[in-house]
């Protein structure tokens, strides 16, 4: 080896490691000081209620909701999507979105960046968004409204619900490695179960999602779930839904004022197969929401 | 005080220090999903290896024999049978559970569990020093010696797998060994006779080792083809069945079979059972670029990805450049030097001249073949960096080699030599660093152009595994534990029920915390992982979505403490 070269590889080496030194400096420190958080505490506790404070920074969720007790609602920590949301916030640390929320978006333009809040290294990103319509019915919420049978018959309870052929519940669960809050069906295999939402105020669409949990399951079983939807007795749309779709959207549009709405969820198996045989204890868990949003600006 | 006095005692003060600083700092390292089985299985081989110490009789006594080794017989015995017997020699008095009896030592000086990680301990202060030694000798002096020694046992990852009682660490330190040995058995009958035993030794161990015969005699082999391509005459009867090879065809699985008695009764049909239990091993979860990984075929970047992640650029690169010079090295070799009868080559000395080993092509192929063999599609999903940490080692020395090259080179002189000093110290920092600000999280610990464990969170990779984070919770749980009664259902998550009674026996574990389900319990653990958030689902339906602490390194949360009505 010519001197020069191993001048050269040394000089690089050395550089490189150079690079390192000012990479550790930065990277073996914490950014986030315990005032940061109690600053953030502030501004968020201020916020309106209704206003979900998601995450651009997703790694942050354990610690944030830990600090700031608004983002432990369900409507930050497991929102359905941001339909019907006029008004957001995004906590991060150096990010003001994530790529995870264009997702969310589910059809929405892009929202307004309306500034932001600074706790430190923290951002605290407020955004708006005028394309949305409001919520005017969520089935999640309304538990107790809620009629609920399979084909054996009625289901009791009034949340969560018992029927003979499996069960129905509001439940948060994992669901494309995301917390989804939905109405989460442990049925036989074949179940069917019907959930009935009388006098509904209905406006421009009903919009939900399905899903289903756990990926162990999911790696385990493919099995396909049907779901229907009608109103006032009339098929409004009818969806098939695999695990491979993740938390996939579906939509009817509706005519505004109060109606009958009724869910069929259909499932083939809801078992999965484990090793060498198929055990069917209702693991691959189908999971719906569904929500009745006005027009925009309605 | 001769040049190699001095180098057996600069290696022997590494691998103390090595062996003191891990069984001190790791006792801030939770005891992992794995090491409980370890433990529980260490201690009832001890207690069998006691009872034959007491009656030698009981030696033939197969059914005691086999209610000792039954527990976790897919790995072999030698180092739980260590771990146990370190235990009995050094453990400060235990408490019992589940029939698991009450342990104190004859110099009860440590923690049970830090007791049982010291024979694993012991070996990586081995490795310390052997890389000391070896990179001492390719690099041509005591500082790149050091780097060798630093580039393996101050990366964290390494770091993290040293101090416990596992099979990872050791292998490393064994096959490193071998390697050692094998290139001193290419000239030496004694080294040649003593490496099967070594060989068995590492099959003891883990069943890693069951590639080194393959990689040595592929290794081997090139040597022979070479030497014959260079007019150096066909391969002698001698040199084709050496004394190496018949000492690890017959001795290695002697050894093996000896220091395994769960083996003796059925060695075919327990054996097949071994090899069935890893060649389908079940796949893990890893979290890799954002994506959660759990079928084949898995990306074959992710161990060399993982790597850079792991390793400081700038080690990777002085490694890279012994890679090209060993095996640059090898090809221009004449193979002329040394042309003394002695030099003949015989039955237990093969290759006795040294143009004949080709040390660049030994250290490339135990460099890059666990990682080669991790890469392809079809191998179990492995998520940690530990399955291929038998690399480790053989980057060390390529990466020494590289430096006293490229120093010399450069030219040294007396200036030159602090210079070189500077340097070394300037290369290791960045891995000194990660490695002592992670501590006792190292397995979550990235490099610095990753951006540490935020950048690698930023990245999606993969944040940790086997609940190790648990450590600085404990005082937590048992404060939010207090006002729950006599008795408080915990969840314990990835903490396995095994590791979890071993800080029972110790007395680290919160009185009043009995182990229980999510949805039962009024506190609960939770180890993040991207395919974890099923588990953190079900506490947030018990308890609620707010965990009551978190336990970070640099902003990244490794473990949340979930708790009824916590109290901050």
């Amino acid at each position: 080896m010519t001197r020069r070269r191993a001048i050269a590889l040394l000089a690089g080496i050395l550089a490189v490691a150079a690079i390192e030194w000012f990479a550790a400096a930065r990277a073996y420190r914490s950014k986030i000081s315990d005032d940061d958080w109690a600053a953030l505490a502030e501004v968020v506790a201020a916020l309106p209620a209704d206003e979900p404070v998601l995450l651009a920074t997703p790694w942050l969720g354990p610690r944030a909701r830990m600090e700031l007790p608004a983002l432990a609602s369900w409507t930050s920590a497991a929102p359905p999507d941001l339909h019907g949301v006029a008004r957001f916030h995004v906590l991060g640390l150096g990010d003001a979105w994530h790529e995870a929320l264009d997702g969310e978006l589910d059809g929405l333009p892009a929202p307004t960046h309306l500034g932001e809040t600074r706790a430190g290294p923290l951002a605290l990103h407020h955004y708006a968004q005028a394309a949305t319509g409001q919520v005017l019915e969520d089935m999640v919420d309304v538990g107790a409204r809620l009629q609920v049978q399979d084909q054996r018959g009625r289901c009791s309870g009034r949340g969560p619900w018992r029927c003979k052929g499996g069960a129905l519940a509001v439940e948060a669960l994992e669901i494309d490695y995301r917390p989804r809050r939905c109405l989460a069906a442990r049925l036989d295999d074949g179940g069917r179960v019907t959930v009935r939402l009388r006098d509904a105020r209905l406006g421009a669409e009903l919009r939900g999602h399905l899903g289903f949990s756990d990926f162990n399951a999911r790696l385990r079983s493919d099995a396909p779930v049907a779901l229907a939807i009608t109103i006032d007795g009339a098929l409004a749309g009818r969806f098939v839904f695999t695990d491979s779709q993740g938390w996939a959207g579906f939509r009817v549009a509706t005519t505004p004022g109060v109606h009958d709405v009724e869910v069929e969820l259909v499932t083939t198996v809801s078992g999965t197969w484990q090793g060498v045989r198929y055990q069917g204890r209702r693991e691959h868990v189908p999971c719906f929401e569904l929500r009745a949003l006005a027009e925009a600006g309605a | 005080m001769s040049g190699r006095r001095t180098s057996a005692l600069i290696a022997l003060a590494l691998a103390l220090v090595t062996v003191a600083l891990l069984s001190v700092g790791h006792r801030q390292v939770g005891y992992v999903r794995d090491e409980g089985i370890y433990f529980v299985a260490g201690r009832t081989h001890a207690r069998w290896l006691a009872e034959v110490a007491r009656a030698p009789s009981k030696l033939a006594d197969r059914p005691a024999r086999d209610r000792a080794f039954a527990i976790n017989h897919e790995h072999p015995a030698l180092l739980k049978l260590l771990a146990g017997a370190a235990g009995r020699l050094l453990s400060q008095e235990t408490g019992s559970n589940d029939g698991d009896p009450s342990v104190r030592g004859l110099a009860p000086v440590l923690p049970e569990g830090a007791a049982m990680r010291l024979p694993a301990q012991l070996l990586s202060g081995l490795a310390v020093a052997l890389l000391f030694g070896a990179g001492r000798a390719l690099g041509g002096g005591a500082l790149a010696g050091l780097l060798a020694a630093g580039f393996y046992i101050l990366l964290p990852r390494v770091w993290f797998h040293a101090g416990l009682h596992c099979f990872d660490a050791p292998i490393a330190a064994v096959t490193l060994a071998v390697v050692l040995a094998y290139r001193r058995a290419l000239t030496s009958w004694r080294w040649g006779l003593a490496l099967g035993p070594i060989v068995g030794l590492a099959i003891s161990i883990k069943h890693n080792a069951l590639f080194l015969p393959l990689l040595l005699g592929l290794h081997y082999l090139c040597c022979l083809g070479a030497r014959w391509w260079r007019g150096r005459g066909r391969p002698r009867p001698g040199q084709l069945a050496p004394l190496w090879i018949a000492s690890v065809a017959v001795l290695a699985p002697l050894t093996f079979y000896a220091l395994w008695p769960w083996l003796w009764p059925a060695p075919i049909e327990r054996l097949t059972e071994y090899f069935e239990f890893h060649l389908y091993h079940s796949w893990y979860n890893t979290e890799y670029l954002g994506v959660n990984y759990n079928r084949p075929p898995m990306p074959v970047s992710l161990p060399l990805v993982m790597t850079w992640a792991t390793v400081p650029t700038a080690l990777l690169m002085l490694a890279g450049c012994g890679l090209v010079i060993g095996l640059r090295d090898d090809a221009r070799r004449s193979g002329g030097e040394g042309d003394a009868a002695s030099d003949a080559p015989r039955f237990g000395a093969p290759l006795p001249r040294p143009g004949d080993r080709l040390d660049g092509l030994l250290l490339a192929i135990f460099a890059v073949f666990p990682i080669a063999l991790i890469s392809l599609p079809s191998v179990p999903i492995f998520g940690g960096t530990k399955h291929w940490i038998t690399a480790y080692p053989f980057l060390a020395l390529l990466a020494a080699l590289a430096w006293g090259r490229l120093w010399q080179a450069v030219g040294i002189s007396a200036r030159g030599r602090r210079l070189q000093a500077v340097a070394l110290v300037f290369v290791l920092t960045p891995s000194a660093w990660a490695t002592l600000r992670g501590h006792p999280y190292n397995l979550s610990q990235y490099a610095p152009l990753v951006g540490g464990a935020r950048g690698a969170a930023d990245l999606g990779l993969t944040r940790g595994f086997w609940g190790h984070a648990l450590v600085p919770a404990l005082p937590a749980l048992e404060e939010l534990s207090e006002g729950t009664g006599a008795s408080a259902p915990v969840y314990l998550h990835d903490l396995h029920e095994l590791s979890r009674r071993q800080y029972e026996r110790e007395g680290r574990w919160p009185t009043r915390l009995r182990p229980a389900g999510a949805r039962k319990a009024q506190l609960g653990l939770l180890f993040h992982e991207r395919h974890m958030l099923t588990y953190e689902l079900e506490l947030w339906e018990a308890i609620g979505p707010a965990p009551a602490r978190v336990i970070e390194l640099h902003d990244v949360p490794l473990t949340s403490v979930y708790a009824r009505s916590a109290r901050r």
